[in-house]
């Protein structure tokens, strides 16, 4: 998407039909990032909104789909962010903030697990794992020097890795 | 020294992301410590991905994105009135600051105002210079931030 399609001075940057498409391939990814860094399905709506609306009255330069993929997890993790500084997220996701996640799947051990790691753990995680960014724009989006990403990353990837680990081997011993 | 980062592991994610590793990748990852754990961590966060619910239509957010366009202009066109209001009421209390910290400055200046002499002595003169060397300096601070929000 190009930042050229502009409707007018003081409109959005990009016109309405480049906006859908970014929109239908970015929303889903977007909500689930929000969700599963937040803990909370009304938090990920709230912000998913709140994101889109920042990147459409950002005055951006000339940028192509990865890029504005990209600006968009940055205003996204941004805005956690704030929610975080003013508390009013919890630094874990607990039990109770739970029952806003209504998924049909069940809570595992594990995913309890990677619930009870650091918000800015669960961000490296997840956009390095899920959203696939490399090093350098994780460095972007979360204010982080690319090196201290990499160290971070692997310390909070031997942290969920272990308890997988744990986890395959009682189910091991629980088969046998 | 311990190795926190292997070339290979960004491939591995990718794989798993697009698909499935294949047999040269997962050879790696069984003898790479780092791609092992690489691997487990994406296969377990891509399988953990939660069901989306209904997401608001692409056309809601764009009018509301529009809002929010018009919202800043509007603040953008105010925002220097709100500066030089703020910038009075600075002024306001610098000067109530003065008033209540230097009261013997006042009733000199009152009484050299009825002798007329207030050229003579000075007070005036000195008022005016700081009141002109004021106005300079919020001229230039005013000057720089509308070149900088020009920009």
């Amino acid at each position: 998407m190009s930042g050229s399609f502009a409707d007018s001075a003081d409109g959005p940057n990009v016109n309405r039909e480049a906006f859908g498409i970014f929109y239908s391939r970015t929303n889903r990814s977007l909500w689930a990032y929000l969700l599963r860094i937040s803990g909370r399905r009304d938090v990920a709506d709230d912000l998913l909104q709140e994101s889109y609306c920042r990147f459409l009255a950002a005055k951006l330069p000339e940028m192509d789909a990865a890029e504005s993929r990209s600006y968009l997890f940055r205003i996204a993790t941004n805005l956690l962010r704030d929610r975080w500084r003013r508390e009013e997220l919890p630094e874990t996701i607990s039990a109770s903030d739970q029952r806003f996640e209504d998924d049909p799947e069940t809570r595992t051990d594990v995913r309890r697990a990677f619930d009870q790691l650091k918000p800015r753990e669960r961000q490296l995680l997840w956009l390095a794992h899920v959203e696939g960014f490399d090093h350098r724009e994780i460095a972007r989006l979360t204010g982080l020097r690319a090196t201290s990403v990499r160290v971070l990353l692997f310390r909070a990837r031997r942290k969920l890795a272990s308890v997988l680990r744990k986890r395959s081997q009682t189910g091991k011993d629980g088969d046998s | 020294m311990n190795r926190i980062h292997c070339e290979r592991e960004k491939e591995i994610i990718d794989a798993l992301r697009f698909g499935s590793l294949d047999g040269e990748l997962r050879r790696h990852a069984s003898e790479c410590a780092i791609c092992f754990d690489t691997a487990a961590v994406s296969e377990f966060l891509q399988g953990n991905q939660p069901a989306v619910s209904a997401l608001p239509a692409a056309d809601f957010l764009w009018w509301k994105g529009q809002l929010a366009c018009k919202q800043m202009a509007v603040e953008r066109a105010t925002r220097s009135i709100a500066l030089v209001r703020r910038i009075s009421y600075l002024c306001v209390g610098a000067v109530m600051v003065w008033l209540l910290f230097a009261p013997g400055y006042v009733p000199s200046f009152v009484s050299a105002l009825s002798k007329r002499d207030i050229w003579s002595t000075g007070v005036l003169g000195e008022s005016a210079l700081l009141m002109g060397v004021a106005a300079l300096f919020f001229a230039l601070l005013g000057g720089l931030y509308l070149a900088r929000s020009e920009e």
